[in-house]
């Protein structure tokens, strides 16, 4: 009888710490698709006409044209890596909340300048999906973002790892109290792998804006 | 050149051209008594700025001109002074004028959201829209007019001859942006260069006569500096039509707007305009450069001198002697004196009470309410950080779970379930 409780338990909680290590795997398995929404937004963004931007308007600078960030949980664009593939595109979503990152989109954080300003755009996004991979870039890897108004290409400049109460990393110019001079780009993430106490940071550099009717051309997608 | 470059150029040349005209064997034989050179003492420039922008007389403005002035000091290098020194002619011979506005374009370049802005410096007041590209371009004039040529008054003093040059006589402050009016002058520095050409004639009191001839090549520049052009409260125009309005001192229609324009502010005449500010102008000359060859003509016998030759006159050279002497000798360029231009004093004429154009009123911007930032869940906290964040005011979001208790937990049941089913599979054998 003894014998049988015992083989029988043992069978339960291998089950049970099966279950218990799977259980991440299978709730990434889940989660909502990453490129899914980021699709949708391509799609509304090829179809739509660019904004009506006037040179002058407060809408451009020395011949950017930027978009201008909607209300919370809108969508906002979409963020491409092509260094990390050709599928590795996310939605953007105004909003860094628990509740907007968890649609695994790329939440925009409150106070972010417009893609392409002067200034620091800041999103965050979660690191098994929306933003997986980040650990594999590197300094010189663009980082493009597509609104309404066209394609804005960054080049990461660095990575920091820092803690969740540096919130510094939101300042015009990351990490540091400097007036901004130049269009930046702060993608957030979790780190480590496993765990969430800290931050892993990407930050990149304006390098250069092409209208949306470039789409298609110059290395930008369709 | 810097000054100091221009001393240590100048002392070289006379110590040179002293030498050189000492050795002079044309000057040398008849020099044997008395032998005088020329010296340049000094140079000096002044603006006739006067007129620029004190009096709404468009003709002064036009007339407004650089003077120069030259100073020739004749010297006695062996023998006796001359009892009288006479200047018998002077000439200045322009070859080029070069203006430039370089830096103060910008000045003149703002938007005419405040129509007193669009009035400053000579803006065509017809040309709609007020704000207007000026294209203060440097650009060079080179003339040998007659009309350019200058205008020469001089002084005999034994002690010091002195004179004084005109040049540029056409000189005047930019009128317009564009069309004829942009093309009739610049206002900024500008260099003049040319060529002074003297001659005169000692005389002693035995009665020798000497001629000397000297030519001097001149290169001058002279700019305007105008301070508290932010001052500015009121506009003159010249040339209007519609006489009245403020800050409108309607005088006669200048010829190159001959049709006027009209004036829907009521402010201003037509014509030209000039922004009324305390143009403190200070004018800066130097000289350039001042190289010169000193050529002493053959002496002339005194009159009653016994030993003049049958020969009824003897030869004297032309009085509008060429400017490049026929005698073989050495050209040597001789200023015994180097003198540094010494800098004129920026006269700065006073200025008329400007009428003062009252201030548009500039109508508040409306102000702006951002739109409230909705979010869904109550924000209660935003940090004094150019962002906030929307849920945890001290930490950025949670983007990644934390599997690490997870884990552990699974390895522990694992390592149980492992534990109890060896047990079990070794009490089964041992039964």
């Amino acid at each position: 009888m003894r014998r049988n409780f015992s083989l029988i338990l043992g069978a339960v909680l291998a089950t049970a710490g099966v279950g218990v290590l799977g259980y991440p795997l299978l709730s990434q398995a889940f989660a909502p698709s990453a490129t899914a929404p980021a699709h949708a937004i391509e799609q509304q963004l090829r179809a739509a006409a660019p904004a009506d931007a006037t040179t002058g308007d407060e809408n451009t600078a020395e011949g950017i044209t930027f978009t201008d960030i909607g209300s919370y949980g809108t969508d906002y664009g979409v963020l491409y890596i092509p260094s990390l593939g050709e599928e590795y595109v996310r939605a953007i979503q105004v909003g860094a909340t628990q509740e907007v990152v968890d649609r695994n989109v790329l939440g925009v954080y409150d106070g972010s300048e417009r893609a392409g300003e002067v200034g620091n755009l800041v999103l965050a996004g979660h690191r098994e999906g929306v933003l997986n991979d980040l650990r594999l870039l590197e300094e010189g890897d663009h980082i493009l973002i597509r609104t309404a108004d066209g394609f804005y290409r960054y080049t990461m400049t660095r990575e920091e790892i820092i803690k969740p109460t540096e919130m510094e990393v939101l300042n015009d110019v990351p990490l540091s109290k400097e007036a901004a001079m130049t269009a930046m780009l702060t993608l957030i993430t979790c780190y480590p792998e496993w765990g969430n106490t800290e931050r892993r940071i990407i930050i990149a550099e304006l390098t250069e804006w092409l209208p949306a009717s470039e789409a298609g051309t110059n290395g930008l997608p369709l | 050149m810097k000054r100091a470059n221009i001393k240590k150029a100048a002392a070289s040349l006379a110590v040179a051209g002293l030498l050189a005209l000492t050795a002079s064997p044309a000057f040398a034989a008849e020099a044997s008594q008395n032998e005088v050179t020329l010296n340049v003492a000094s140079f000096t420039a002044a603006v006739n700025k006067a007129n620029y922008f004190t009096t709404p007389d468009y003709t002064e403005l036009e007339n407004a001109a650089n003077t120069f002035t030259l100073t020739v000091t004749p010297e006695v290098v062996t023998g006796e002074a001359p009892a009288a020194v006479e200047l018998t002619s002077a000439s200045f011979t322009p070859q080029s004028v070069s203006e430039t506005n370089p830096e103060l374009a910008p000045v003149w370049r703002d938007n005419a959201d405040d129509i007193r802005d669009s009035y400053d410096f000579g803006v065509p007041v017809g040309s709609y829209p007020w704000e207007r590209e000026v294209a203060y371009t440097t650009f060079t004039k080179t003339t040998t007019d007659a009309a350019d040529a200058a205008t020469v008054a001089g002084t005999i003093d034994p002690a010091g001859l002195s004179f004084s040059f005109i040049t540029a006589p056409t000189h005047h402050i930019v009128l317009g942006t564009s069309g004829p009016a942009a093309s009739a002058g610049e206002v900024g520095g500008y260099t003049t260069e040319g060529i002074v050409d003297l001659t005169y004639t000692a005389e002693w009191d035995g009665g020798e006569k000497q001629n000397v001839t000297a030519r001097v090549a001149v290169s001058a520049f002279s700019d305007y500096e105008y301070s508290n052009i932010s001052d500015a409260t009121s506009v003159w125009c010249f040339g209007g039509d519609s006489g009245g309005g403020d800050g409108d001192i309607p005088i006669e229609q200048h010829p190159a707007n001959p049709e006027g324009h009209s004036d829907p502010y009521g402010l201003l005449g037509s014509g030209y305009c000039f922004r009324n500010a305390e143009y403190n102008i200070a004018t800066r000359a130097s000289l350039l450069s001042l190289t010169g060859e000193v050529t002493p003509e053959p002496t002339v016998p005194a009159e009653p001198t016994p030993t003049v030759p049958a020969e009824p006159e003897p030869t004297v050279p032309a009085e509008p002697t060429p400017t490049v002497p026929a005698e073989p000798e050495p050209t040597v360029p001789a200023e015994p004196t180097p003198t540094v231009p010494a800098e004129p004093t920026p006269t700065v004429p006073a200025e008329p009470t400007p009428t003062v154009t009252p201030e548009p009123t500039v109508t508040p911007e409306p102000t702006v309410t951002p739109e409230p930032t909705v979010t869904p869940e109550p924000t209660p906290t935003v940090t004094p950080e150019p962002t906030a964040v929307p849920e945890e005011s001290s930490s950025l979001v949670r983007t990644g779970g934390d599997a690490s208790l997870t884990y552990l937990a699974g390895g522990i049941l694992l390592a149980a379930a492992v534990g109890l089913l060896l047990y079990g599979r070794r009490s089964r054998q041992e039964a």
